[in-house]
């Protein structure tokens, strides 16, 4: 193409700078809501300055102009080309009651594999106590390790010790809630790792509430595990399994199953379950974080039936709010047009 | 792997293709330096302003002990929602930027050059915790830098994400800018009044000339 390069310049630049100008007021004010006109002028500029471009591209001296047209250009593809439903204001108590039990709902042979595998480790936890109590010291983390005591020892013990609820009990219910998401997004996040890790985190969770529930039952302390457990467990476990069953569900984007996509496409069409699975999740580790520092560390005897009744609420409470919530009636045939 | 593309090439449907230069993974590791530094003064900042404001009131029988517990619970929470939250927060209200990646002059984009969403921030930066692997050496992100053929980590390859350098700002040559071109006139985008360039007025052969 024979183009007389200065002249050229001189005429496109005024409109090169306008295309600017444009930008920076879009990209400056996003939420606002160009004229007709206006959206006119910006999509002939578009053109034009696309245009100006394809016909730089071709002269290899002015790389500066062509990366600074480039630039431009895809300023102006991305607002044109970019969906805007994002836009829309988050509406907190649609996604509490709708979208959240949804998407779970959507994902429900996720969510059982991940409970699967998580009482599972528990069976194999306590059938391998069973076997050899000796192993109970293996099993226990580091950090648990006030487990590691007899359990009748420990509830006499507990059961005397009366209730403070100054000491510590907010910083306790911090690291309980952090602690516990960080952990319920490590298991989302190993699903990266063809699911492999998430699994044993899952498995190895279990080992430790099965092996800790054996040695309890087996001592006679049943009424006192279930009310030290249940008020918060009945929030926490299933928390841990949600994050399990998004970790499950990237897990099956990197396999690919049933589909002939391609990788990048699949993580695009879980992106938003993922999220609004974790977040669930995390909204249920803050409640359980606040009960179990300020409720369930209660161990006097006689609250033994509320803090159980408490804990057996939230359970049916949570059931049906997870298989219930936001579903849609379905329709009769004769009201289909 | 690294090297194989140095830039990201879109296609637009209009047919006009553009390049996003990538950004190398030294210049990011510089970026997160920057994020990270920054992410400790904030919470070394927090602690001071809680650590005050504990030690104001531990004087008070009851409301000292409580304030005592509640700040250093506060500490925890807020220690970890910048650790979370920083990346996401800066990302999508700075659209692709951390101050980190202001400062190194980068910027994370759609891998199809489109507006970031913000599943995408978020899961970008969810996904740190599997990129900081094994502890927090940023070795599996690092390793997918290097083995992918667009230096994405793995949490850019979940969220469809890739980190691109800024085109510095063109100025102008001087020479190239015509004194007969009315600046005013183009970007007068409000009344939206067309450009206008004075172009100079032909004349045909044997016609008299103007002054």
């Amino acid at each position: 193409m024979i183009l007389d390069l200065d002249k050229f310049l001189r005429k496109e630049w005024p409109f090169w700078d306008e295309m600017e100008a444009l930008l920076r007021l879009e990209e400056n004010q996003p939420d606002r809501r160009p004229s007709l006109e206006e959206a006119r002028r910006f999509h002939y500029l578009y053109q034009r300055v696309s245009s100006d471009l394809v016909k730089l591209q071709t002269f290899a001296g002015e790389t500066e102009t062509v990366a600074f047209l480039e630039r431009i250009v895809a300023r102006a593809y991305r607002s044109l080309h970019s969906e805007n439903r994002e836009k829309l204001p988050f509406r907190p108590w649609g996604w509490l009651t709708r979208t959240f039990p949804a998407t779970f709902r959507r994902h429900g042979l996720a969510f059982a594999l991940s409970m699967g595998t998580f009482w599972l480790g528990a069976g194999f936890g306590a059938a391998a106590l069973g076997l050899n109590y000796e192993l109970k010291g293996d099993f226990i983390p580091p950090q648990f390790s006030h487990l590691n005591e007899k359990p009748s020892k420990r509830v006499a013990r507990e059961e005397e010790r009366g209730f403070d609820a100054f000491e510590g009990r907010n910083t306790f219910s911090a690291q309980l809630m952090t602690h516990n998401t960080k952990v319920t997004i490590m298991t989302m996040v190993t699903g990266f790792l063809w699911g492999i890790f998430t699994v044993i985190l899952l498995f190895y969770n279990g080992i430790i509430i099965g092996v800790v529930m054996f040695d309890y039952i087996t001592d006679g302390q049943g009424v006192f595990l279930t009310a030290w457990l249940l008020p918060h467990g009945s929030f926490e476990l299933p928390a841990i399994f949600i994050g399990g069953q998004a970790g499950l569900v990237v897990a099956r984007t990197m396999f690919g199953w049933g589909t002939n996509i391609r990788l990048h496409q699949r993580f695009a069409l879980i992106r938003s379950d993922l999220l609004t699975l974790i977040g669930g999740a995390a909204l249920l580790l803050i409640w359980a974080g606040v009960v179990e520092s300020f409720l369930s560390q209660y161990h006097s005897p006689a609250f033994y039936p509320w803090k159980i009744g408490l804990g057996a609420v939230q359970l049916v409470a949570l059931i049906l709010y997870l298989s219930f919530c936001g579903r849609r009636p379905r329709r009769s045939p004769a009201t289909l047009v | 792997m690294l090297g194989a593309t140095t830039s990201l090439e879109v296609q637009t449907p209009e047919g006009v293709s553009f390049r996003l230069p990538i950004a190398s993974p030294f210049s990011r590791c510089l970026a997160m330096a920057i994020d990270f530094a920054v992410i400790l003064a904030l919470t070394v900042l927090l602690f001071q302003i809680l650590s005050i404001l504990g030690n104001m009131l531990t004087h008070i029988p009851v409301i000292g002990r409580v304030v005592s517990d509640l700040s250093s619970g506060l500490l925890i929470i807020l220690q970890f929602l910048i650790g979370i939250g920083y990346g996401i927060a800066c990302e999508w209200l700075l659209r692709g930027q951390t101050v980190g990646k202001r400062m190194m002059k980068l910027r994370v984009i759609d891998e199809r050059g489109l507006t970031l969403r913000f599943s995408q921030v978020a899961i970008r930066n969810l996904f740190r915790l599997l990129d900081i692997l094994p502890s927090t050496f940023y070795l599996l992100g690092g390793i997918s830098c290097f083995l992918t053929k667009r230096c994405q980590r793995l949490g850019d390859i979940a969220a469809g994400t890739l980190v691109v350098r800024e085109v510095p700002r063109f100025v102008r040559p001087r020479s190239r800018a015509s004194p007969r071109v009315d600046p005013t006139a183009s970007r007068d985008i409000l009344t939206w009044r067309p450009v206008s360039v004075k172009t100079p007025v032909r004349q045909k052969p044997g016609s008299p000339s103007t002054p």
